[in-house]
């Protein structure tokens, strides 16, 4: 009894410092305490399979991954906190309580008085423990088990999909290219990692960082800077003032498209021609 | 003298624990810490299971924690990969950062 008070002390402090703290890392170590408390708690309640599986799984791999992400990412710090009460914490506390309230009420309300298992004390002394959860885990419950396979086969191959997703490569240069006489949507120039993309193909935004006009009417231009002007991308759209815009001597675009051009991208290079005017 | 705890203060650690969890996830904004606090929650209902395996002497309930402890390490993974790419896209952990569907 004494042993329980003081593990289900330390698992609700510990539970309490993975909110808050400031610093996540201490948070993931706060997370340690809890699972290594809960994993104890497991062999009080004479599960010791799932005690030594708790420990390996979650002590041993799931908060050495938050911790390994955590100093992946940088993100030592969370986010700044003046105040842990303000009225939006306290309504999530009274919700808590209520959770906890409801939780408590549907233990004590519905305690389950069901028919005895097969676990029993003569059973675990006969057999061993978990000779008993293996033989139930491959008989009752042999299609969980492999659909637990399945899951882990899917997992794997989703984090390998995100991981391989992130490595593709960035061209320094990418060129949105206006051109109605380019065929082609693409072409990558790998030794200067330019690559050009025909927006006249493609119709739809993309990340650039120049723009060449080649050979489009006033009519192509205005629908290529309304879609910009419209779009909602963050980071775009605090990049495209910074853009320059090359405009050949082939397309005679008129001085109000010209001026809409100038208005949108930083710097806007007209072929000699029209200087000449 | 262990076995004098009643099955019933296990499961009220266990409601603690997961109103703590459930909690936490509604106050903090740091992706990170949310996880955590999920994967708190997960754990306060595995010690339910083991508590009424105990109590009721059956495997079964052994059996499913060890199946929610496969699941919650798939989940953990696929979240810190998610977790990762996401912060590619816009930098800092905030889930209030994260509101859009679109790229």
């Amino acid at each position: 009894m004494i042993l329980f008070l003081i593990l289900a002390a330390i698992a609700i402090v510990s539970a309490f410092g993975v909110i808050f703290n400031k610093n996540v890392v201490h948070s993931a170590l706060s997370l340690l305490v809890n699972f290594a408390s809960i994993a104890v708690l497991y062999f009080t309640l004479n599960a010791q399979f799932l005690g030594i599986a708790q420990i390996l799984v979650y002590a041993g791999a799931i908060v050495v991954l938050f911790l390994f992400v955590v100093m992946l990412l940088g993100a030592e710090l969370g986010e700044p906190v003046s105040s842990w009460i303000n009225a939006r914490n306290v309504f999530m506390v009274v919700l808590g309580l209520i959770l906890l309230t409801v939780v408590g009420t549907a233990v004590f309300e519905y305690f389950p008085n069901g028919a005895k298992g097969n676990l029993t004390q003569e059973a675990v002394t006969q057999f061993g423990q978990t000779q008993v959860i293996a033989a139930s885990l491959f008989t009752d419950h042999l299609l969980s088990f492999q659909l637990v396979a399945v899951l882990l086969s899917v997992g794997v191959v989703g984090v390998v999909w995100l991981a391989q997703h992130q490595q593709r490569h960035k061209f320094r240069t990418v060129i949105a290219v206006l051109d109605g006489n380019w065929p082609q949507e693409t072409t990558v120039d790998a030794e200067a990692d330019i690559m050009r993309v025909n927006w006249l193909k493609r119709q739809t935004l993309f990340d650039f960082n120049r723009v060449e006009i080649k050979q489009a009417g006033d009519e192509d231009v205005e629908r290529f800077v309304t879609q910009i002007r419209n779009d909602t991308d963050d980071w775009r759209t605090s990049y495209y003032p910074q853009i320059r815009c090359d405009v050949s001597a082939q397309c005679d675009l008129s001085e109000n498209t010209l001026r809409i051009l100038r208005d949108t991208f930083a710097q806007v290079e007209l072929a000699p021609r029209w200087i000449d005017d | 003298m262990i076995n004098e705890v009643p099955v019933s203060f296990y499961l009220l650690l266990s409601a603690i624990l997961f109103a703590i969890g459930a909690g936490g996830v509604l106050i903090r904004r740091n992706i990170i810490i949310v996880l955590m606090c999920v994967e708190m929650m997960m754990n306060s209902v595995n010690l339910t299971f083991v508590a009424f395996s105990r109590f009721l002497e059956s495997a079964t309930g052994q059996v499913f924690v060890f199946i929610i402890m496969a699941v919650a390490a798939v989940e953990v993974a696929i979240g810190l990969a998610l977790l990762v790419e996401l912060n590619r896209h816009k930098q800092g952990v905030d889930i209030n950062e994260f509101n859009s569907l679109k790229g």
